[in-house]
């Protein structure tokens, strides 16, 4: 015989958020637990949610509405709605949350199933509505998903936040909570007027797993989140005159707006250059990721505005502001401002900035005919590089080429040959996906994704050597800043690639008078000729950036490849490995 | 020489560490060195780790890998005193984790002198985390 459907008292303390209170009120209407009822705590001097409140008809929704004075606690407020309730249990109801129709009837046919008299999730799902991202967050009780038998809830201490936390620690020593993992059920929603500031999001973010762009913006549609950002308006200033300007150049500029669209790691990017000889530099620099598929209406993940003084005698103007880190990176300075939201890149001649809340990357150049080839090869790499590792992909100082679709990573430091058995491999047959610098995406599923970051290969004159086909397509250094030649990959050979399914990670080595030939390599050797190279770069992640690499390479055949002296031998070896390494044997 | 009755404890508020196809990978927070530890060690490591001391671990070395105890000893008292060395492990002080120790089935590796490789080449990476510093908040509200 089925269990009775007891009632479910949902408990929402709110302040003066009607647009959040509205959407927590259609989230309880849409629950598909029938027996339930909410309780809304307001203010007695918060007149906006008094009339949403009042205009509420249905039985199920009750509303109390508290003296103003003396001003209660956010925990003082929670006690009073669990003496309201009326039903057998209650459950924590947010605000500013969006739930799952079946979170109450998942939660309590758990906590049932467990014996336990409480229900809390070990994940939920976070979603950033300022810059519509989504993540998985860390295990942990997160206490704000709380559903308990209303006699056995504690009372929550007198504190203005945090005061969920003190009471989840009680109910955890009592061995009363029953950990679900169904981060589905509820979206905590970062949208700028939080109990916590973005720097303690910030914090969980880090800690968290990306959800790909796509699934990010069909998690902010669903729940409704598009339109309940502050964006953050203080921080979004600090870019308001570069984004300014740019308009500007658009005005003022001597040759008309340019667009292109990309997919850089699968997600939309859109590029305005104003400038046609910085528009075809910009577009070659990332012509593999061109794509025809992307919606020019948006939303993007990406924006990218550029412009050059020549053309429009405009420069880029700075930051008003206090940064709070600085940082000198070559010959120019790397600034910081916002814990991180906005970082900006100058060096006389160019500047890059990136928001990584709007998702917008700002790039100036003093003349777009006159580039270094470093520049051209990878236009803003710093911003990119953070802007990537805020979609779940880490860059990494790595050669990838791919066939059928698996993916061979060649790591080590500069001068170890992965430039060397990338071109072998991309010049015989193998889908070229970048020499040096390639992003890493690990999905839920357990996959590990390789992503193109670039198309320009810098070449020496060993490799014009070994690869004399290259030369036709050489583009030599002609700035005092280059050491070495350029070729665009994609002039090169019509086997690019965007991305491919890691299956092997190579640490090749030079050597003479010995057959090229592969052996299985130590894991962890494997890791510590990864990391330094990958993590030495400017916004190279990390201690966090590290963690991600244990998480990688315990997944891969790793190998040493010993390269002879002829580099035709390279591709057939780096077939063997591949073949060996979806073999399965590890 | 250390006492065979000598307990130590993996210094966990400065280290962080993981095994990765029965090696270790130790990373120090506070200087940002990192280490390794190969298959030998690595079995060190753990036991350190689950509460077992000094002798204990020479007599699981010694049986795992049949050699004498009285060469691993040796062997065991260098390695410990570079892991001290390196602020990897402390005295235990009567505090030690009675967590149980899981090893792999011993796979026939011969014996090899278990040996402390240290690496300072990300010591500015691995100590701080730019451009954001990431913090342990496990235990903070949200």
């Amino acid at each position: 015989m089925g269990q009775i459907d007891p009632l479910i008292s949902c408990l929402c303390v709110t302040r003066a958020r009607v647009t959040l209170l509205k959407r927590a009120v259609r989230c309880f209407l849409e629950q598909t637990h029938p027996d339930r009822e909410l309780l809304i705590l307001f203010d007695s001097d918060d007149a906006a949610t008094r009339q949403y409140v009042a205009a509420l008809i249905d039985d199920r929704i009750r509303s109390i509405e508290v003296p103003q004075s003396p001003r209660r606690t956010l925990g003082s407020l929670r006690n009073l709605a669990v003496a309201e309730a009326r039903g057998q249990y209650v459950c924590q109801w947010d605000d500013d949350d969006w739930y799952h129709p079946d979170r109450l009837t998942v939660q309590l046919s758990a906590l049932r199933a467990s014996g336990r008299p409480a229900c809390v999730l070990s994940r939920w799902t976070c979603l950033d509505a300022e810059s519509g991202r989504a993540y998985i967050s860390p295990h942990r009780i997160w206490e704000g998903s709380l559903l308990v038998e209303r006699d056995r809830m504690v009372a929550y201490p007198d504190l203005a936040r945090g005061e969920d936390t003190v009471a989840m620690e009680t109910l955890d020593q009592r061995q009363h909570l029953h950990m679900l993992d169904r981060p589905d059920l509820y979206v905590y929603t970062f949208h700028g007027r939080n109990t916590w500031d973005r720097s303690h999001f910030a914090h969980l973010m880090a800690r968290s797993t990306v959800i790909p762009w796509t699934e990010s913006q069909e998690i902010l549609r669903r729940t409704g989140s598009e339109a309940i950002g502050t964006q953050e308006l203080p921080m979004r200033e600090h870019l308001a005159p570069t984004r300014y300007w740019f308009e500007q150049a658009q005005k003022r500029g001597r040759e008309p707006l340019q667009v292109n669209y990309f997919r850089f790691a699968d997600a939309p990017v859109r590029m305005r250059v104003v400038g046609n000889a910085l528009n075809d530099h910009l577009k070659r620099s990332y012509a593999q990721l061109l794509a025809d598929d992307v919606d020019p209406n948006g939303p993007f993940a990406l924006t990218i505005d550029a412009w050059d003084r020549a053309t429009t005698g405009l420069g880029c103007p700075g930051i008003p502001m206090p940064p709070d880190q600085t940082q000198l990176l070559d010959l120019g300075l790397i600034t910081s401002y916002g814990d991180g939201r906005i970082i900006r890149y100058e060096r006389g001649h160019y500047v890059n900035a990136v928001d990584r809340i709007s998702r917008e990357i700002f790039t100036w150049r003093a003349d777009g005919n006159d580039q270094a080839l470093y520049e051209r090869a990878k236009p803003f790499p710093n911003m990119l590089e953070v802007w990537y590792r805020d979609q779940g992909v880490q860059q990494l100082h790595a050669g990838l080429v791919a066939r059928d679709g698996k993916g061979v990573l060649f790591i080590g430091q500069s001068g170890s040959g992965k430039s060397t058995c990338t071109l072998a491999c991309a010049l015989d047959g193998f889908d070229y996906l970048g020499d040096d610098h390639n992003g890493l995406e690990m999905t839920q599923d357990g996959r590990c994704i390789g992503h193109s970051f670039y198309n320009a290969a810098r070449i020496g004159p060993g490799h014009l050597e070994h690869f004399p086909e290259l030369r036709p397509h050489e583009v030599p250094p002609h700035n005092e800043f280059d050491q070495k030649s350029l070729v665009w990959m994609t002039q090169v050979t019509g086997r690019v690639a965007r991305k491919c399914n890691i299956v092997a990670v190579v640490m090749p080595r030079i050597l003479s008078g010995v057959p090229t030939r592969f052996r299985r390599a130590s894991k962890v050797q494997t890791l510590i000729a990864l990391a330094p190279s990958t993590l030495k770069l400017p916004m190279g992640g990390g201690l966090s950036g590290f963690m991600n690499l244990t998480e990688f390479i315990p997944k891969m055949p790793c190998f040493l490849l010993e390269c002879g002296p002829d580099v035709r031998q390279i591709p057939q070896c780096v077939r063997r490995i591949v073949d060996n390494a979806v073999g399965g044997a590890r | 020489m250390i006492a065979t009755t000598s307990q130590f404890r993996i210094n966990e508020k400065l280290v962080t560490s993981k095994m990765i196809d029965g090696e270790a990978i130790i990373i120090n927070l506070s200087s940002g060195m990192y280490y390794s530890l190969d298959k030998t060690g690595a079995v060190v490591w753990l036991l350190i780790g689950g509460g077992c001391s000094l002798g204990e671990c020479a007599d699981v070395l010694s049986s795992r890998f049949s050699v004498p105890v009285e060469q691993v000893w040796v062997d065991l008292d260098d390695l410990v005193n570079d892991l001290v060395s390196h602020n990897l492990v402390l005295p235990a002080d009567g505090s030690v984790s009675d967590a149980p120790v899981e090893l792999d089935p011993p796979t026939g590796d011969a014996y090899d002198r278990p040996v402390l490789n240290c690496y300072d080449d990300m010591g500015d990476v691995l100590a701080l985390d730019p451009p954001l510093p990431q913090v342990e908040v496990e235990n903070e509200a949200w």
